[in-house]
């Protein structure tokens, strides 16, 4: 099985190499390398965006997750429908802000709208905790899953430094370009194989009433752990968080799984995916993505098939060795399939591999290419030729995965706890986006206050914050996710409430006229394919009901609606978990309201559409350029004029 | 006559091909070998039903490019039918394993191949045109 995996591989980097140099060869100018020129064909983001989601989800500890806690975990793919509902908000009026302005990275859109060096340095900070630690995370795992596979014959060292290197290989020679393009083979891939994977563990079950049996077998199992496998364990629970107390039938409540979708829109706010958003060609695609492959597709394929793959995980640990290690999890899983067939094993293993190389190469490239085109265009050699840039973006990219391999080798820890903050702190970015997309009396000074209040609360909330703090000083009372809210939800509670209260209070001493030039350029821009008012209250009453239903209080209700109805005193058969049934039903019913969002909103921007030019940066002084610095312009002369 | 694409809609194109095929036909021929090793023809045909909705795929790419399959990919596509299709008939004789429903579903799983190119070809070009591209003898 080594042997087929490696030829594998092989021939993938072979494939990948190819796309590298011809890319290259076809697309001369330097501007290609760093981001497509905005150029990217529209089924770009229809693919590509769909595979990052799933491989920032970590489709790797997704299915661990889903083998301890079962369905009550499953209810986070629900989450991934939020996702869907901020990408059809924010992308495509961001792509249209950045034709309009003609910048070309969110943070340079952001900070001019904002005139905030402050929100470009966030996002500059989020953009090194994806391209390092967040990314970092998927590299580590892909050092166990080889370490694992191979029985110690790879080494976890050795398969991390390997792959580092041939994911920055091809990075490196193909650019941005190359990598989504790969990305896009990766992503039809992951689907082709996880739909295959999903249907070979149903048939490995036979049917629902086995499957049934295995789960009500699993749930008797964990109730000796304390977790309600078939059923979510409350609306929220009062306890002082992970590592202070320990909540009872698991952590994931309705609060966790709300709030956990609220952090996975930071998937979405990243640096990184708004690059990807605006260095495409034109918004087609951009109501399709969200609406049949984020939300039907990537949200479908996960609550259907990942129970199922779950409780194969499971069955080894519950009947096999209660006392199993996860890494040994996945081997033994591996082993199985293997023994069925070995090309089969090899595919499980390689459709891993294509989830977790994903997140690598995307958000590495992705920070070496911003790195160059906002901070070393703008602050370290303003006016450096596009040449000039690509050689940056290519030694920022050595500079990433390098610091990547090191800490996924020696240090992974460090990578887990700061990778945690990444999604967390990109969701605190929803205030801005809806002050720059929306809603224009968003203040300057009610964002700023957000944010800050946001990442204190996720900081605290997070063992990054919480375990130093309480060994300098004193040890709080709390732990990770105090009362089952993921600490995007603490954040984003802050954040919001303080965004607007300050917001009300700033809102006329904001010097706004350039965004209230750029909100009329959104009017003329945008169609409204509707203009009744009512329609837009339905539409919006509805998706509140829905995500009370769906992901909030309302989604108790699922754990008997379906096995004991209401007002009827015997119990039903359906042939599947109570909750699983709520999760399906209202999985489509969000699809369908997400596709009346799409066409409601108004925020389809025709073809012809014609819009002017709106100046965010040059007005202000402070965002002006400045002059290179005496020492660093003789430092690059040496490399730049030989 | 087809418009001429641009070299970056020829690149495109061929990326987005080869990630269609790159996933159906990992996936297929996994089914299709999985078929044959457990004498499941169900997966066999599931295999090829796959390679076929990759062929759709590729129409459907086509059709979006407005161009047609070039040169290389209908040479690289005989060549690899042609090959499958010695391998399979070798294997036929030589393997006495090879039980009849793997048989029948192997020979079903080509003959659909070649069934949907020539439907393909003939709606898409119309019965005699479609045959002349077989009647290369009255080139000699």
């Amino acid at each position: 099985m080594n042997t087929l995996l490696m030829l594998l591989i092989g021939l993938f980097f072979a494939y990948a190499l190819y796309m590298a140099s011809i890319n290259t060869k076809h697309f001369r100018q330097p501007i290609d390398f760093l981001n497509a020129n905005q150029e990217l064909p529209p089924w770009v983001f229809l693919f590509t965006t769909t595979g990052i989601i799933i491989s920032s989800l970590g489709l790797y500890d997704h299915l661990l997750l889903s083998a301890h806690f079962g369905l009550q975990f499953n209810h986070v793919g629900m989450g991934l429908l939020i996702l869907a509902g901020v990408t059809i908000l924010f992308m495509k009026r961001l792509w249209l802000v950045s034709r309009i302005s003609g910048l070309k990275t969110a943070g340079d859109i952001l900070a001019g709208y904002y005139s905030s060096e402050t929100i470009r340095i966030y996002v500059f900070v989020l953009l090194v905790l994806f391209a390092i630690p967040f990314a970092g995370k998927s590299l580590f795992a892909i050092g166990i899953l080889f370490e694992v596979t191979t029985a110690g014959v790879v080494d976890r060292h050795l398969a991390t430094w390997g792959m580092a290197f041939f994911l920055f290989l091809y990075s490196c020679i193909g650019g941005w370009r190359a990598v989504v393009f790969i990305g896009t083979a990766q992503t039809i891939i992951l689907l082709a194989l996880l739909m295959f994977f999903g249907v070979y563990s149903f048939a490995e079950f036979g049917n629902m009433p086995a499957i049934m049996s295995a789960i009500t077998a699993t749930t008797d199992a964990t109730q000796t752990r304390d977790i309600l496998y078939d059923r979510i364990p409350g609306v929220i629970q009062f306890t002082n968080g992970l590592g202070k107390e320990i909540s009872s039938g698991g952590v994931w409540t309705t609060a966790g799984i709300f709030s956990y979708g609220l952090a996975l829109t930071g998937i979405v706010l990243s640096p990184a995916f708004c690059l990807l958003s605006i260095s495409a060609r034109n918004t087609r695609g951009f109501a399709f993505q969200p609406v049949w492959m984020s939300g039907g597709l990537a949200a479908g394929l996960l609550l259907l098939l990942s129970p199922l793959l779950g409780l194969e995980l499971a069955r080894l640990n519950f009947f096999a060795a209660p006392s199993t290690s996860t890494g040994d999890l996945y081997f033994s899983l591996i082993q199985k399939i293997a023994d069925f067939d070995q090309v089969m094993g090899v595919l499980f293993v390689f459709m891993l591999l294509v989830s977790l190389q994903i997140a690598v190469s995307f958000f590495a490239t992705a920070g070496a290419n911003i790195f160059s085109l906002e901070i070393f265009a703008r602050f370290i050699h303003p006016g450096a030729p596009d040449l000039v840039l690509k050689k940056c973006a290519r030694v920022g990219l050595f500079v990433i995965f390098f610091i990547m391999a090191l800490l996924a080798s020696s240090a992974p820890l460090s990578l887990m706890m700061l990778g945690d903050l990444a999604l967390s702190l990109s969701a605190q970015l929803i205030p801005a986006f809806l002050g720059l997309c929306w809603l224009s009396w968003i203040s300057r000074q009610g964002v700023l206050v957000g944010l800050i209040l946001g990442l204190i609360f996720v900081v605290f909330t997070e063992p990054i914050g919480i375990v130093p703090f309480g060994n300098l000083f004193v040890e709080l009372p709390w732990g990770r996710w105090p009362w089952t809210i993921h600490s995007a939800g603490w954040g984003l509670a802050v954040n919001l409430l303080s965004c607007l209260l300050v917001s009300s209070f700033t809102k006329k001493r904001d010097n706004r006229e350039h965004r209230n030039r750029l909100h009329t350029q959104f009017s003329r821009a945008c169609t409204n394919l509707d203009p009744r008012p009512n329609l837009r209250t339905a539409l919006w009453s509805l998706t509140l009901l829905w995500v009370f239903f769906a992901l909030g209080p309302g989604a108790i209700l699922g754990n008997d609606l379906f096995a004991l109805p209401i007002l009827s005193d015997q119990a039903v058969d359906v042939g599947m978990p109570s909750i699983w049934v709520w999760q399906v039903v209202f999985w489509i019913v969000g699809v369908i309201i997400l596709w009346w969002m799409v066409h409601q909103l108004g925020i389809r921007i025709g073809h012809g559409s014609r819009y002017g030019q709106v100046a965010l940066i040059e007005n202000h002084t402070l965002m002006r350029q400045g002059t290179i610095p005496k020492w660093i312009r003789l430092f690059l002369e040496r490399f730049t004029t030989r | 006559m087809q418009p001429t694409l641009l070299r970056k809609e020829v690149l495109e194109r061929h990326a987005l091909v080869l990630s269609f095929w790159l996933g159906f036909g990992l996936v297929g021929l996994a089914l299709i070998k999985l078929g044959f090793s457990l004498g499941d023809p169900a997966s066999i045909l599931f295999g090829f039903a796959l390679l076929i909705v990759g062929f759709v795929a590729h129409i459907l790419i086509n059709r979006i490019y407005s161009t047609n399959f070039t040169q290389n990919e209908i040479a690289l596509g005989l060549f690899l039918y042609c090959l499958s299709l010695l391998v399979f008939v070798f294997s036929s004789i030589v393997d006495t394993g090879l039980d009849r429903s793997r048989f029948i579903a192997g020979t079903a799983g080509f003959l659909l191949i070649f069934v949907s190119v020539v439907f393909f070809m003939v709606t898409r070009f119309g019965l005699r045109k479609a045959f002349k591209f077989f009647d290369i003898i009255r080139k000699f």
